[in-house]
């Protein structure tokens, strides 16, 4: 044997010896612990999971309406949202489908934003949106927006005064999401092509938004490029928005939409109606149009909703994980109902449905008859939803796959649930 | 676990999907927490907070898990050595292995021929604590793959064939890379050890 040999062989057995008596008789595994960590770790995972994908910015929409003036900008980043959430794929909706891609995986997004009374500049606002409920606005004259959609509370800052304002409620009276719910894919209008800061761009026009608001879209980057809305004040004037210089995942300091007072403002109170009129200011050129009307619904109600929703669908993620743990360890067969999901920490008062009280039946389960190895298309196999009647704005769903949905179109579900 | 089942768990985290995940989990939690209790050689509960915070992590950042970068136990492995570094500087500088390198010291020349693997080592020595605390703290200094490789092999005594599905290279690529792991081990041992004796001989 060679010297190296020798010396290989020799390194081997003092490397083997130390290592051998070091992790000799290592403290067993704690199988309860383990257990429990488990459900931690999924909860983490579908937290997780849940903020990657950018179904719900309709959130940011609903709690950045701050002030009038500020309407139109909402409105226009509400287009971004509405786009996000597009079902997409009907043929000449291949751009929208990428662009549904590209903000549904971004972390965080900021834009900027234009308005117009008349064709004048009266103000800019920059915008930046983290995971899908925190939101803050700073406009040009000094004011700080941050909310919190998912905690329905919010903080005005005025960075001129130093003063702050925080409320639970948010002050503002302008409802995108009801315009989202009657969004339905293909009933877009192509504006066609144009060039816009050089680059080439395909334009849509919204429906539900009193055909007011357009998306146009860079067709290399498959990025929004700039969107537009308008309204009428009740004074005549033509109030308009453009959004512009979107950046996707920009790194942002979460600290940017805490809650808490900062250092050197002092707390200044004012009521919700106080916060709207305060920041309209002279700015506000009076109410929109009827058809924007049509869509101003009282969001501290919806935001109440939406709160409720993310609730429920929590609870039914849960319930979900509980029923797919279940056959994992009974050879792939599911829970004969959800009251088997006890040991898996799904209890009685567990199975209530947070968006529905008092209704006798939270959440319908659909026990495959086949076991999970079994089923042919997962994805599509619903497992657990909520009650169709009365029916709202749509129905949180639980497939087979683990993954849920809020499905809002009516007929979907049905023929999901015909499969 | 094998290749099939290994691209399985990745797309099903990278789709978000529970199942996926609990698959990871119950596949790796026990080997995860008996390699974390023998590197660190730490109690129950100082093991937990490691593997917790190994799992906690993962989970976050599971959707991002690239299978080109490695095996899943290679990124599992990975996040739990960073969280055993955390808890070597959380718990501060070792007073356990001041003693140890000072025991080691005191060993009037038994230390060379222990090294040399010339003579057997006294098993009294072998099963001390401030031998295996020596041992501990020169694996936690080697990089992830060397210390998996060498956990994989020594202390948990997995057949060569197991720790290549495992790190996802072929048998003979582990052996070579053993040896280098070896080799490496001692080289860092020999440091840690030494810098015992010189700062011995400061003191005197």
């Amino acid at each position: 044997m060679s010297n190296h040999g020798h010396n290989e062989d020799r390194t081997e057995q003092v490397v083997s010896t130390l290592l051998s008596a070091a992790g000799k008789d290592p403290v067993p595994p704690d199988e309860a612990f383990l257990e429990r960590l488990s459900g931690e770790t999924v909860r983490a995972f579908i937290a997780a999971s849940a903020r990657r994908p950018k179904r719900f910015r309709g959130y940011r929409i609903m709690h950045s309406r701050t002030v009038k003036w500020l309407i139109p900008v909402a409105a226009a980043a509400a287009v971004v949202i509405v786009v996000g959430l597009w079902p997409g794929g009907n043929g000449k909706g291949v751009v929208l489908a990428d662009v549904i891609q590209r903000l549904r995986s971004a972390h965080t997004v900021t834009c900027r934003s234009t308005f117009s009374v008349t064709g004048s500049v009266v103000g800019t606002a920059n915008y930046m949106f983290w995971g899908d409920h925190l939101m803050r606005t700073e406009t040009s004259d000094g004011l700080i927006y941050i909310s919190d959609g998912a905690a329905g509370r919010g903080l005005l800052l005025d960075s001129r005064k130093k003063t702050a304002a925080p409320f639970e409620q948010i002050p503002s009276r302008f409802d995108f999401y009801k315009t989202l719910m009657e969004f339905r894919d293909g009933t877009e209008t192509p504006l066609g092509t144009k060039r816009i800061q050089g680059r080439d761009a395909v334009g849509f026009l919204l429906p539900g938004t009193g055909g007011n608001a357009s998306v146009w879209i860079d067709t290399r980057t498959r990025l929004p490029i700039r969107l537009e809305a308008k309204a009428t004040g009740t004074d005549g004037q033509e109030q308009t928005i453009t959004v512009e210089h979107f950046v996707l995942d920009a790194p942002l300091d979460e600290s940017l939409f805490s809650l808490s007072i900062p250092e050197g403002y002092t707390e200044h109170p004012v009521r919700v109606s106080e916060i709207d009129q305060k920041l309209s200011g002279n700015r506000s050129t009076g109410k929109v149009d009827e058809a924007g009307q049509r869509v101003y619904v009282s969001a501290a109600e919806r935001a109440r909703e939406m709160t409720l929703r993310t609730r429920s669908l929590t609870a039914l993620r849960n319930i979900l994980t509980a029923c797919i743990r279940y056959s994992g360890d009974h050879d792939g067969q599911w829970p004969e109902d959800l009251n088997s999901l006890e040991a898996y920490g799904i209890k009685a008062e567990s199975l209530a449905n947070p968006r529905l009280p008092d209704a006798a039946v939270g959440w319908v389960y659909r026990r495959p008859v086949v076991p999970a190895g079994r089923l042919r298309n997962a994805p599509k196999t619903v497992l657990i939803h909520e009650p169709l009647d009365p029916w709202d704005d749509g129905v949180h769903v639980g497939f087979a796959d683990g993954h849920v949905e809020f499905v809002n179109n009516r007929d979907r579900i049905e023929k999901l649930l015909a499969e | 676990m094998d290749e099939q089942a290994q691209r399985e768990i990745a797309q099903g985290l990278e789709a978000g999907k529970p199942d996926a995940w609990l698959h990871l989990y119950e596949a790796y939690s026990q080997q995860l927490w008996l390699d974390v209790a023998r590197v660190t050689g730490a109690d129950s509960s100082t093991v937990a907070d490691i593997v917790q915070e190994t799992f906690l992590a993962a989970a976050r950042s599971a959707g991002h898990f690239a299978p080109r970068r490695g095996t899943l136990w290679n990124w599992l492995w990975g996040i739990a050595r960073n969280q055993v570094a955390l808890q070597y500087r959380k718990t501060g500088p070792a007073e356990e292995l001041r003693r140890a390198r000072a025991w080691w010291a005191s060993l009037n020349g038994q230390q060379r021929e222990m090294l040399s693997g010339q003579s057997e080592t006294p098993p009294a020595q072998l099963e001390s604590r401030e031998l295996a605390t020596l041992v501990r703290n020169t694996l936690a200094q080697l990089p992830a793959d060397y210390q998996m490789l060498l956990v994989a092999k020594y202390m948990d005594d997995a057949p060569t064939a197991r720790i290549a599905s495992e790190v996802g290279i072929s048998p003979s690529a582990v052996d070579s890379r053993l040896a280098r792991a070896r080799r490496a081990f001692r080289r860092a041992f020999a440091r840690l050890t030494q810098s015992s004796r010189d700062a011995r001989k400061v003191r005197k």
